[in-house]
């Protein structure tokens, strides 16, 4: 997108970037965003700070005249040298994302900014941020995840696998370390409830740590494997014929453990992370 | 510091006083945290901010320990949105440490809150190689990154700092370079003085270390790097020479290496 310009954020702009947001973020996982904490990020506490959005100015385009990049940055000072933080970044394409950052630079180094620190989406190919432009990739923070509940997570990610869990007539009994949760489709939606001991009837019980549940759910590994290394034990606990025959129970519940995972294309932007 | 005291300890959620000595109390844990503003941006202006996402530990009217929580929304395409909570800043007093407080704040107190306020995931942001990386990690969490790039308008003045603290961090390399050390960047000569003086007498300088810029995406990574990492970076940069030393006082500098010889040999063993 060429026909752009670069302005100062304005109040009226968080309609536009709201919708900026839901559209850009759509396809990675994200800590979302409402208008709330969009405003939140406006309020960047730093003394030196700057907002800008990119206005679309094609004609033609069905985008014209709306917000096509968002840019938070700020200046923090609270190491030996004055760090420049891009805090939040959001742009439609590429050439936006260039424009807005060099906004950003030229801000920092008004300001007395020695360093200049942003993150990218994770798929994103180096472009705006490649060596020739003199950026280097740096990975000195990570995100550290685990599953606090595991039956709000199962609550949310089994909500649309409503087909996988319909198979099982009974439900399916996830047995954690320290809970032990029926999950059963009822009505066109599945329930899922912790129960005691092995006191609900379901027609297969799986067997994990909390702390296998939690790699396979932030995808640091399959239950493929871990059922082939016996970290995830499988039992028929009923004798429905036509749902054990061979491998295919084993094989559906590993499958449906599968799906559970969240995908690894994490967007974090730097105020994410403050 | 006896167990009598250690129980004496009282864990409790914020109740809406004490915000400027909860800053001067993450300003003395962290170094240099940040003022009363950021703090408030940061926790009571959040939008989901409620007190109990904020735990104290006190002792004798005093804080002790200090953690922070958020509750967000995580989206999750094809999904919708889950319930998460992020484990925020935690410190504990200088004087309180190794002693359990932290697992206190952080697993009989904050987890728990988190739970019972419906959050399925727990996150955490940490520092590559923390203690506080390593502990979770121990503790079944799993590590997504996410790319950060870097770019260094200032490159002396970063490198200054930056290598001053890398220095002072690390026992061995601060006994063999003395207290002082002269640096070279891109031909502009700074003396980095470890004591924080200004001034330095001249011949108690033995390595001056000149980089060339070329060398600076290396030395930004050797930061998130592990000790193998560390070596394999400094040699590569060394061979290259986009790293030089310059061997001053030789003979000072080889009676201090000698001297940390046994000290090397633990520091690769550990």
């Amino acid at each position: 997108m060429s026909g752009i310009y670069v302005r100062k954020y304005r109040q009226e702009d968080l309609e536009k970037v709201y919708s900026l947001f839901r559209s850009r973020l759509g396809s990675y996982v994200h800590f979302y965003r409402d208008k709330r904490i969009i405003e939140h990020f406006t309020q960047f506490p730093s003394a030196k700070r700057a907002v800008y959005v990119a206005i679309s100015k094609e004609k033609r385009s069905l985008l014209s005249g709306e917000v096509v990049g968002f840019l938070v940055v700020g200046i923090s000072e609270s190491k030996e040298y004055a760090q420049g933080l891009v805090a939040e970044l959001c742009s439609v394409d590429e050439e936006v994302t260039r424009r807005l950052i060099k906004k950003a630079i030229n801000y920092c180094i008004q300001e007395g900014a020695d360093i200049i620190a942003v993150t990218s989406f994770p798929d994103e190919k180096e472009g705006v941020f490649s060596r020739a432009e003199g950026w280097f990739r740096a990975n000195p923070y990570l995100l550290l995840g685990a599953v606090a509940s595991p039956i709000q997570v199962l609550r949310v990610l089994l909500e649309s696998k409503l087909e996988s869990v319909r198979s099982f007539v009974n439900g399916i009994l996830f047995v954690l370390d320290d809970n032990t949760i029926h999950v059963k489709s009822k009505d066109g939606s599945v329930l899922v409830n912790v129960v005691e001991g092995n006191s609900a009837s379901a027609d297969i019980s799986v067997e994990m740590s909390n702390q296998v549940f939690s790699k396979i759910i932030m995808g640091a590994t399959n239950p493929y494997m871990m059922y082939l290394r016996r970290r995830i034990k499988i039992r028929k606990l009923t004798s429905n014929s036509r749902l054990f025959q061979g491998l295919s129970c084993k094989y559906k519940i590993l499958k449906l453990c599968a799906s559970l995972r969240i995908p690894r294309t994490f967007h974090v932007a730097i105020i994410d992370a403050l | 510091m006896n167990t009598r005291e250690l129980e004496k300890i009282l864990i409790r959620s914020y109740s809406g006083d004490k915000e400027q000595r909860i800053v001067e109390f993450l300003n003395l844990c962290y170094g240099a945290w940040g003022d009363l503003k950021e703090w408030k941006w940061r926790n009571v202006l959040y939008p989901t901010f409620e007190s109990d996402n904020i735990v104290m530990a006190e002792t004798g009217g005093k804080i002790v320990g200090y953690g922070a929580l958020f509750f967000r929304d995580l989206y999750i395409p094809h999904v919708g949105l889950l319930h998460t909570a992020t484990l925020g800043d935690a410190a504990v007093h200088p004087k309180f440490r190794g002693r359990g407080l932290y697992s206190r704040i952080t697993y009989e107190t904050r987890m728990p809150i988190a739970k019972s306020k419906g959050a399925g995931l727990l996150f955490l942001h940490t520092q590559k190689g923390s203690v506080t990386h390593k502990a979770n990690k121990k503790r079944g969490f799993v590590e997504v990154h996410y790319p950060v790039y870097i770019k260094v308008i200032n490159a002396k003045v970063v490198l200054e700092a930056e290598l001053k603290e890398f220095v002072e961090r690390d026992g061995f390399l601060r006994k063999i370079l003395g207290e002082n050390f002269d640096l070279d960047v891109n031909g502009a000569n700074i003396t980095i003085s470890l004591k924080g003086e200004k001034e330095k007498p001249a011949d108690r300088t033995v390595v001056r270390i000149v980089i060339d810029e070329k060398a600076l995406p290396f030395l930004v990574k050797l930061k998130a790097s592990g000790k193998a990492g560390v070596m394999t970076y400094l040699a590569a940069l060394l061979i290259s020479r986009a790293v030089k030393l310059k061997l001053i006082h030789t003979a000072t500098l080889i009676t201090q290496a000698v001297r940390e010889v046994p000290r090397f040999v633990r520091y690769l063993c550990t």
